[in-house]
């Protein structure tokens, strides 16, 4: 394949593979074997936690719009914690309690992989 | 007298930059020598715990410190979810818990600050290593005392949460080891930057060195002159605050690749920072007559210029690089915690001076805590972080695009936690005026809900931060373990030492992706093939 002015000015090898996908699609009417590319970009994650903080603000808005009907805390859906987690707060400890675990964790691993 | 505790903290000031100029005459050597002798071989088996590899001391101080950040920052997201819902952990007094929401905020705010304080001792242990040219004069002697500071915090946090007398006993403990903790931190910067193999001490090592000397000389002159409450609350949170700028004054150049814009920018920083007095923390402990109120309002006032230099000459420094300087996460954290410093102080200002005179606004002191705390000073530790832990492990972060975003979360959700909750007490304050201006309102049947709903919001955006203080501390224990070396710019992944395959096709994705490095060996392991054969 003759690399174009495309290829020439990125000099990379991912317009290359990115001609040759697209010329056998084109050509033999199939679809790549991955769609998963290896880029990671810095705002993704950025991305992903701001979406779930907005899953968490629209959670709060039901709660503003239907004041009679409380979000279910984690001891109304678990009933084994039915006695001790009985506040919403609960569901946002378990996720404060889990990342101080991976913090243990992470030392236990380290010092021990030493 | 106000003026006259005004003029000692002045001699303070400049007793601190005699010694530092001009050293002490007669006595040079010997004081040096027996700072020398103090700071390790004194120390007996208590020095030999420790190895004092170059930058332990600053490794010591941020994990700490982190540590100490982690649980302040779940502390403190518990007492304003306290704040809409004082009974939310009160499952926990099965187990013997059941604190008030008042005492967990003061257990937060203790565990927080003295956390992020840790952060900036620890930067400004490796600052001022590495402008003096030689390195921190005892890493041992940091390190041990980091875990004084440390066990500080904990009895700290532990009196917080007593109320009997045993309370006070520890919190008197705390105090003394701290005070004997910033002695020894201050002996070594000294020692440190006597051994500078250059002239110039830079803008960074006069705060670094003032703010926690400062103090100090403060408070041994109370012990004489009585200081004023007003001048005792400014000088609580000068170690920070200076600290702060420091490490704003290192990062922004460091990160830029470029010197500081402006050397009077820099000088008047580091002059009118210990000149004049931060409204920032005040509490209103004082009783002040009206001249005393007006002064100190003039010296809170005057205690902007500082920051708006500082802001002005770290923003320029940047804009001299700045793609390099906004590429670094570091720089970035710096920027956004100057631009909180200068907001959350020019609300102390206001908040500050009302406490002497109509105390009116009382219920804005909160929120600008937490602005301050988190978003101005939690920012700029979050920068020392970025900047100087790599350089003091000899280690990369683990992760850079974690960085990033904890300082994103860090920012985002300490600014929105700050108007939320900004907003929550000016509604209660509205309303409580409101109720006490028209007897025929019953203050018991006024709708809360929208206060309520404002609280809820405060408490889920400052869970960002907490989760972003765990996030960051799980970067630099990975970094501490695993991170690549510095240098080499190449990631050391983990690999299997030998790996079992089973006969058939594969990908190097797959091995990889099963934990294969350069070096694993692979196994075939083939039971029937024998037989084939």
């Amino acid at each position: 394949m003759t690399p174009n002015a495309y290829v020439r000015s990125t000099g990379g090898g991912f317009a290359r593979r990115a001609i040759l996908v697209c010329a056998r699609m084109f050509d033999e009417s199939m679809l790549p074997d991955v769609t998963l590319g290896e880029d990671e970009p810095a705002m993704a994650r950025v991305l992903l936690v701001v979406s779930i903080l907005g899953a968490l603000a629209l959670l709060i808005l039901y709660g503003v719009l239907f004041p009679g009907s409380d979000i279910p805390a984690l001891g109304d859906v678990v009933s084994l914690l039915g006695g001790l987690a009985n506040s919403g707060i609960w569901i946002f400890l378990i996720g404060i309690l889990v990342g101080f675990g991976m913090i243990f964790a992470n030392v236990l691993g380290g010092a021990l992989e030493d | 007298m106000l003026l006259v505790d005004i003029l000692t903290v002045w001699a303070g000031f400049l007793l601190i930059w005699v010694l530092i100029n001009r050293g002490v005459p007669v006595f040079q050597e010997l004081i040096r020598d027996m700072t020398d002798f103090f700071m390790e071989k004194a120390l007996g088996p208590g020095a030999d715990l420790f190895e004092g590899r170059a930058g332990s001391g600053t490794v010591a101080w941020m994990m700490h410190g982190m540590l100490w950040t982690c649980i302040g920052g779940a502390f403190t997201f518990i007492g304003l979810w306290m704040n809409h819902e004082p009974d939310a952990i009160a499952s926990l007094s099965s187990i013997y818990y059941e604190p008030s929401t008042a005492t967990v905020q003061t257990a937060a705010y203790g565990a927080a600050s003295g956390g992020i304080l840790m952060l900036l001792i620890g930067a400004g242990l490796h600052i001022n290593g590495r402008l003096s040219g030689a390195g921190v004069a005892s890493e041992t002697n940091a390190v041990l005392v980091s875990y004084a500071f440390s066990m500080t915090l904990l009895l700290g946090f532990v009196s917080d949460h007593t109320d009997s007398t045993w309370g006070s006993y520890l919190e008197t403990a705390a105090g003394i080891i701290a005070v004997l903790v910033m002695i020894a931190i201050l002996a070594n910067h000294l020692l440190t930057l006597g051994r500078r193999t250059h002239d110039t001490v830079m803008p960074s090592q006069w705060l670094i060195i003032g703010g926690l000397g400062l103090p100090l000389l403060m408070c041994a002159a109370d012990f004489v002159f009585d200081l004023h409450d007003a001048v005792l609350e400014s000088m609580a949170i000068l170690p920070m605050l200076a600290s702060g700028l420091a490490v704003a004054l290192y990062v922004a150049p460091f990160a830029s690749a470029a010197p500081l814009w402006s050397r009077t920018l820099a000088g008047t920083t580091v002059f009118m920072t210990f000149v004049t007095l931060s409204p920032i923390g005040i509490e209103g402990a004082a009783e002040s007559s009206m001249g005393d109120a007006a002064m100190l309002t003039i010296l809170y006032a005057a205690s902007m210029v500082p920051l708006l230099a500082a802001a002005g000459n770290v923003m320029q420094t940047a804009r001299t690089n700045w793609g390099k300087a906004t590429g670094n996460p570091a720089s970035t954290a710096v920027m956004i915690g100057m631009i909180m410093v200068v907001g959350s102080a020019i609300g102390h200002l206001f908040v500050g001076s009302d406490v002497h005179s109509m105390s009116e606004i009382q219920h804005l002191s909160s929120p600008m805590n937490l602005l301050f705390l988190w978003g101005g000073m939690g920012m700029i530790a979050w920068g020392g972080v970025i900047a100087c832990f790599p350089s003091a492990s000899g280690r990369s972060l683990d992760s850079t695009e974690t960085s990033r975003t904890t300082m994103w979360l860090v920012a985002g959700g300490a600014t929105l936690a700050f108007l939320f909750s900004m907003g929550s007490s000016m509604i209660s304050a509205a309303y409580d005026a409101a109720a006490t201006a028209n007897d025929s309102i019953d203050s018991d049947l006024i709708d809360m809900s929208a206060v309520a709903t404002m609280d809820v919001l405060a408490s889920i955006a400052f869970y960002t931060v907490s989760i972003a203080s765990i996030l960051m501390m799980i970067n630099m224990i990975r970094g501490l373990f695993s991170g690549a070396p510095l240098g080499t710019d190449e990631p050391t992944p983990q690999s299997a030492n030998r790996i079992a395959l089973t006969p058939g096709s594969t990908t190097i994705r797959q091995l990889i992706a099963a934990g294969a490095g350069a070096d694993t060996e692979i196994d075939v392991i083939c039971d029937d093939c024998d037989e084939e054969e």
